[in-house]
């Protein structure tokens, strides 16, 4: 059970040093970065962050099968891509997942708690 | 002699022949790995003669990393664990526009390195006893070390973010049941922990879900150069093959590597490539250019990937001892078919020995040749919008790291070690250096243990296990020594 901590501690000690080092340099850097803008909003991020996120309640609640091609098409949707593309890559999606997964490699794929 | 030639039967070479475009699916797809493959096709050649059942497995095992260095190079996505090594520098060569040359780069050496594979199991096959049975314990936990060393070289970052990197990879695997007392460790009470952590959701989470979270943050394209500077279609790709014979040592010397590794059963051939990559990083005349788009960078790992299938299937036959984890599962597949390896094997049936060996250099040829021609094609998709690919490709890594196992929580896990990756991205740690820790931590930790407890402290006090140490030593201070040298001679010169 000793070598766990000793890991950890190898770690700690590591991360300690890093950020003395990175504080040291960080005042250096700051005066340089005054004038740089973050390139993207806050609200791009939050937003990107939250389509990451929503795959997993989504193959949860409704099973890979139904949620692949829907999370596709919302995720295309609902940033601003056209209706036809929306719809042709997530039906493909859809097509790939069922065709080329559950029927010919077998693949397990979680069917979705609401189905249940 | 006949067994070389035997996959040409008429009963044989199909199922050879559909094995090769499944394996590379396979190795496209990011978490559907080389033990996913060999688990999900089984099923299929129960009742089948031996021939045509193992030439059918073997064909689709061994393109699997040739197909999952594409992803690798293209989308810093790893087809599978093992071609984590590739993305360090096949992605920013894509990111530069040189996608089709850097897919000629480890497409080219892929097949270089399963060729080399194949022959070293026809020429030693009948001599490898006393290689494997020199390495006992304390060997293995020596070349687990020698392995975890390589984390100080991997990066273009500081050293000490390196040693952070990994040593986190090391703490990680020791959560969960440990292997000699059975004692739980950091599992807090749950069950899912007490297997530890599966090593495709931490690849995936780490490398591919940075990517994603990329591609949905930005308005361009994965890469972000002009369409007028872009190097993509066949005549890239043949710029990358013309870069093997320039590198035809490196790519010997990388297939060396990756078959010694894969020789040795127990080490886990995962770590040859990130091996092969340390070493050319070190004995390159350019050093400086690894991690900024070296083809040296991709060569190196990709020979030793599909080298390392060739020498893990040496102890699997000539033994019984899988070489690797895809090789226990073949081992299931021989006892599928009636067939036990062994000692015994090799005598009752050399031939079907020999066709193992010709079955992966076979697919190794012509699934390479195939990828090569489309490799060109596939560089187009970087220059797709990232807002077009990036909920594809999440819902293809969704499906990888769910299908290992079957287990929803692994794909929590994918998206947490995602946070994770993404963090190490913007702060500038190494995530190769994780991977190489994670996969090797508790291997060193195991070995370390039995060594301790069979020999006492004097384990180490071994011929094979001195020469690995020195080797361990000269890997994390040959930069100190080199520049030592130089010192010195300098000032006899003076």
């Amino acid at each position: 059970m000793r070598f766990p901590w000793l890991v950890g501690g190898v770690v700690i000690a590591l991360l300690m040093w890093q950020v003395v080092m990175e504080i040291r340099t960080h005042k250096e850097q700051e005066e340089e970065e005054e004038g740089e803008e973050d390139s993207l909003p806050l609200r791009s991020y939050i937003a990107g962050l939250g389509w990451y996120v929503a795959v997993f309640p989504a193959v949860y609640l409704l099973g890979f099968l139904v949620a692949a091609p829907l999370y596709v098409f919302c995720a295309l949707k609902l940033r601003g891509e056209s209706w036809w593309l929306s719809v042709l890559l997530a039906s493909a999606t859809g097509v790939f997942f069922y065709f080329g997964l559950h029927v010919a490699l077998k693949v397990p794929l979680h069917e979705g708690v609401l189905w249940w | 002699m006949y067994g070389l030639f035997s996959i040409f039967d008429l009963g044989t070479l199909p199922w050879l022949l559909a094995g090769i475009p499944i394996g590379l699916i396979f190795g496209l797809l990011p978490g559907l790995s080389g033990l996913s493959a060999l688990a999900l096709l089984m099923p299929f050649v129960f009742g089948m003669d031996p021939g045509p059942a193992l030439a059918f497995l073997l064909a689709a095992h061994a393109v699997i990393y040739t197909g999952g260095s594409v992803t690798a190079v293209l989308m810093n996505i790893p087809g599978a664990p093992p071609n984590a090594a590739a993305m360090i520098d096949g992605f920013p060569m894509t990111q530069q526009g040189l996608g089709g040359r850097a897919v000629g780069n480890a497409v080219t050496s892929s097949i270089i390195g399963g060729i080399f594979g194949g022959l070293v199991l026809i020429g030693l096959v009948f001599l490898v006893r006393p290689i494997v049975m020199s390495f006992g314990l304390p060997e293995y936990f020596f070349l687990s070390l020698l392995g975890i060393s390589f984390i100080a070289v991997l990066g273009r970052e500081s050293a000490v973010k390196g040693v952070i990197s990994g040593t986190i990879g090391v703490f990680l695997s020791l959560v969960g049941m440990h292997t000699l007392t059975g004692i739980p460790r950091f599992t807090f009470g749950s069950i899912m922990l007490m297997d530890g952590f599966g090593v495709v959701p931490v690849a995936l989470g780490l490398f591919a879900m940075p990517e994603v979270l990329k591609l949905f943050f930005s308005s361009g394209s994965i890469a972000q150069v002009e369409k007028s500077n872009l190097n993509v279609g066949v005549k890239a790709v043949l710029e990358g093959i013309k870069d093997i014979p320039r590198n035809f040592r490196l790519v010997l010397q990388s297939s060396v590597i990756g078959t010694v590794i894969g020789i040795i059963p127990g080490v886990g051939g995962d770590t040859a490539p990130f091996v092969a990559y340390g070493i050319a990083k070190r004995t390159s005349k350019n050093p400086e250019k690894f991690g900024y788009g070296s083809i040296e960078g991709v060569i190196a790992p990709e020979s030793a990937n599909n080298a390392k299938e060739g020498g893990s299937l040496l102890p699997t036959l000539a033994f019984g001892i899988p070489g690797s984890s895809a090789m226990a599962l073949l081992m299931g597949a021989f006892l599928l078919v009636g067939i036990k390896p062994g000692p015994l094997f090799l005598q009752e049936h050399t031939a079907l020995a020999f066709s193992l060996a010709s079955t992966v250099i076979f697919a190794n040829i012509c699934g390479g040749s195939l990828l090569l021609l489309l490799g060109g094609h596939l560089a187009k998709l970087t220059f797709i919008r990232g807002n077009l690919l990036a909920p594809i490709v999440l819902t293809l890594i969704v499906v990888g790291g769910y299908a290992t196992r079957g287990a929803l929580w692994d794909v929590g896990l994918v998206v947490a070690f995602g946070a994770m990756g993404w963090a190490m991205l913007v702060y500038d740690y190494n995530r190769p250096a994780l991977l190489l820790g994670f996969v090797l931590g508790g291997m060193a930790e195991r070995y370390f243990g039995l060594s301790l407890q069979t020999y006492g402290w004097l384990f180490f006090a071994r011929p094979i296990s001195l020469t690995l140490l020195a080797a361990t030593i000269f890997v994390l201070f040959s930069g100190q020594i080199r520049t030592g040298i130089t010192g010195v001679r300098r000032k006899i010169g003076r």
